[in-house]
């Protein structure tokens, strides 16, 4: 057997791998067994919380698009390599983060330190 | 007897064995999980805050938004290696991305955590002044007996 085959071999088996986990992660999301519980909800009040809302969208978004972009780019021969991101792009997700962190930091409770 | 194997053979063995070794470690993984003996019930759950408080901790934000990435970025970059026969590079957007992501998902970490504890001394402050009450009122009943008897 020749290396290339074998890296061949290696690189299927990989990527049926990683599906195969991304598949049972998705599995467990969809049937329960992985919790969700209270995902949307602040961690005190217990009430629906609009910034985790917007995290979710921007996660979920960004990832797709993220996504559909690399799939639908034309791979480089010379100099192979993943997308970039746009600096709006981050700083929409660097945002959405720092809203629900700042969120989270203010409904915890504090101690006496 | 190993001087008639060519340093090829032996390299392309080596390479063989222990790709065979990495995969079988991920299939043991994929084989955990599909039969139960690896739980994954909690993978993205916050740690639990007081004991008995709560039977199912909550789920965490941050921590899917890193598996979410995780997920893609890993995925497109072994598909892209396939399809380019070579690694691919990652360019510094892929790196912020995943920098953001996973120092959301630490600072959020470090808040649960922080919260448990807060939570954790506030229980602890409660029983230790629900047993210095039971104790004082056990003195007065001693003490109302002992003036009863007196």
């Amino acid at each position: 057997m020749s290396p290339e085959r074998l890296a061949a071999i290696v690189q299927l088996v990989l990527c049926a791998w990683l599906a195969l986990l991304a598949a049972n992660v998705l599995y467990g999301l969809l049937s329960g067994r992985i919790n969700t519980d209270r995902i949307l909800s602040h961690d005190e009040t217990r009430d629906g919380s609009a910034d985790r809302v917007v995290l979710l969208l921007t996660t979920l978004g960004f990832a797709l698009y993220y996504l559909i972009t690399a799939l639908r780019l034309p791979l480089d021969p010379k100099d192979p390599s993943l997308p970039d991101i746009s600096a709006d792009m981050l700083v929409a997700l660097l945002g959405a983060n720092g809203v629900y962190l700042s969120n989270k930091y203010m409904q915890t409770p504090k101690g006496r330190s | 007897m190993f001087e008639s194997v060519a340093p090829y053979t032996i390299s392309l063995i080596v390479a063989s064995v222990v790709s065979a070794i990495i995969l079988l470690f991920g299939l043991t993984v994929i084989w955990q999980i599909w039969y139960g003996k690896l739980d994954l019930a909690y993978l993205i759950s916050e740690p639990q805050l007081t004991a008995g408080k709560e039977d199912v901790p909550k789920a965490s934000l941050s921590r899917f938004q890193f598996l979410i990435f995780t997920f893609v970025i890993a995925g497109l970059y072994l598909v892209l290696s396939i399809e380019a026969g070579t690694m691919v590079e990652v360019p510094n957007g892929a790196l912020v991305l995943l920098g953001i992501s996973g120092g959301s998902y630490l600072v959020s970490k470090v808040e649960s955590t922080r919260a448990a504890d807060v939570q954790g001394e506030a229980q602890e402050a409660k029983e230790a002044k629900e047993a210095k009450d039971e104790k004082a009122q056990q003195a007065r009943r001693r003490a109302s007996r002992k003036r009863a008897q007196g």
